[in-house]
């Protein structure tokens, strides 16, 4: 009898030792996910160009982007790198449509003017042809 | 084995079943998220400006929805395509905010030239009054 418990005693202790290391397993996985270092830099840049470039275009999508960008340092903060790396991968995104918007409003415009002038010579030559 | 133990292995084989069963009925999956970014990059893609303009941009786009759709594929987290599914999104959408702004440089460019040669034209007609042309305003 007291060997039938002991056996039971080490086959409870394998089982322990099973969960144990099964747990340890999940855990380095968790504790392993790198920091997004490199997603938030890449953010932190385009977020950066975007600044200057826009100012009423694409307000909107910046702001979005800058939101984004400081949920990823607050997540990455306090070790939460999985949602850190998603927050700065779409800022980065958010930034860059948001500078896109921008520039190609401030080049649209420009080619309007540019139109524009031509419109204007086109007038004054045909004028003078008369 | 004891007919206590046959029990217990019946009852945790129903018990594993059963959650099996759960986890494959209810695994909920981002496919409005998905859909929405093939229809962005659909669009993308069949406007010929965005090919022409922005082959490089869009194949990012295309990228991203490939990854999406793997994903998706192999069961991943719903949270996982979502994201990825968005990034492809916004990657389809700055493809065709590039083109368009790169077929208004070219526009630009062409009517600055044009503009050129029209003031040459008109200098050419011995006439001093060129009128005053609103100059470079592009940045």
């Amino acid at each position: 009898m007291p060997y039938a418990a002991c056996k039971a005693c080490t086959r409870l202790s394998d089982l322990q030792r099973i969960a144990a290391l099964a747990l340890a397993l999940g855990l380095g996985a968790c504790s392993s996910l790198p920091q997004p270092t490199e997603q938030i830099d890449g953010a932190r840049a385009a977020v950066s160009k975007a600044e200057p470039v826009v100012v009423q275009d694409g307000a909107a999508e910046l702001r979005v982007a800058q939101y984004k960008l400081a949920r990823a340092e607050q997540d990455a903060k306090r070790g939460d790198y999985a949602n850190a790396r998603i927050y700065a991968e779409q800022a980065q995104v958010d930034a860059d449509y948001a500078r896109a918007i921008a520039e190609n409003a401030r080049v649209q415009r420009a080619a309007a003017e540019a139109d524009q002038s031509v419109r204007r010579l086109q007038d004054e030559l045909d004028r003078r042809a008369k | 084995m004891t007919r206590k133990a046959i029990r217990h292995a019946a009852l945790a084989a129903l018990g594993v079943c059963t959650l099996l069963a759960a986890g494959c009925t209810s695994v909920p999956r981002a496919t409005n998220e998905l859909e929405a970014a093939r229809a962005v990059y659909r669009s993308a893609a069949a406007n010929p400006q965005v090919r022409a303009r922005a082959p490089v941009e869009l194949e990012l786009a295309e990228r991203e929805l490939r990854d999406a759709e793997n994903l998706q594929r192999a069961d991943a987290e719903p949270a996982k395509v979502a994201h990825f599914s968005y990034l492809a999104a916004q990657r389809a959408r700055i493809a065709t905010k590039t083109a368009e702004m790169r077929a208004a440089e070219a526009a630009y460019t062409m009517a600055n030239e044009q503009r050129n040669r029209m003031q040459l034209d008109l200098g050419q007609r011995g006439n001093a009054q060129v009128p005053a042309s609103s100059g470079q305003t592009a940045r």
